[in-house]
């Protein structure tokens, strides 16, 4: 089982009740396929870095699904056939969450090993010139 | 004129001008907003001579937060590290360490690709 994050951008004009439909839709293409969708996550309209078939915003769903490659395959293949899909991004996920997991237990160790009475809270450095 | 920076210079008059030094820059003029913050002055005059001692080493803002994961839908974050044309920064301005900038650098085409952020900004784009 693998893990993915399948990013779509839907046509601005499309009404709700169809951008609805059109997730419902996808997520029973992907229960079909032997996927789940485990998150669907709709940002709404939100400008476009660039046009997009004459479009300069787009409404952005995001949709998390856990399955093999041929339940990615037919999302894909759903997708790219449905028309208000303007543009479409899957990354694959499970190895680099995995990967970030690894990094904080170590740091964590590390931390914990190095002052040995495990003060929980930690003392953030003091004087960091936080711009952000 | 120091004391009238904001005098719509006629076109002519003035001619001392066109390149103060550094140090008259004010904070408010000369480069964009966005120019701060990101390590030493990039590009404009003066060139790379005489401006070393003011460079001081930034830290990786990634290793500095924490982050094991640079993920490509924060654009408010990403978009800290994309100059004004677009184009990725490189390390050596932003000071990001080479494990982050690897990680950065998926994260900004992965961003561009679903237009998130551009490829390319300003003329013809």
């Amino acid at each position: 089982m693998r893990t993915y994050e399948v990013i779509f951008i839907l046509r601005p004009d499309l009404p709700e009740t169809e951008a609805d439909a059109l997730v419902e839709q996808m997520q029973q293409g992907v229960a079909g396929a032997g996927g789940r969708v485990t998150k669907v996550d709709k940002w709404g309209k939100r400008p476009l870095a660039y046009r997009v078939a004459r479009q300069r915003e787009g409404l952005f769903v995001l949709f998390e699904v856990e399955g093999g490659g041929e339940t990615l395959r037919e999302l894909e293949r759903r997708l790219k056939v449905a028309e208000p899909v303007l543009k479409l991004l899957s990354v694959r996920v499970d190895l680099e969450r995995k990967r970030a997991e690894k990094h904080r237990h170590k740091r964590e160790h590390r931390a914990a090993r190095r002052h040995r009475p495990a003060p929980a809270g930690g003392a953030p450095a003091a004087e960091a010139p936080a711009g952000a | 004129m120091t004391d009238n920076p904001t005098a719509p210079a006629p076109a002519g008059g003035e001619a001392r001008s066109p390149e103060r030094p550094p140090a008259l820059r004010g904070p408010r003029e000369g480069g964009r907003r966005d120019d701060r913050g990101r390590g030493p002055r990039r590009g404009g005059p003066g060139g790379p001579g005489g401006r070393r001692f003011f460079r001081r080493r930034r830290v990786c803002k990634f290793c500095v937060e924490k982050m094991d994961h640079i993920d490509y839908k924060d654009v408010k974050v990403i978009g800290q590290f994309v100059g004004d044309r677009g184009k990725i920064l490189p390390r050596r301005i932003s000071g990001v360490c080479a494990p982050h900038q690897r990680q950065l650098k998926v994260a900004i085409k992965r961003a561009r690709n679903i237009a998130l952020l551009p490829f390319a900004v300003g003329r013809g784009a």
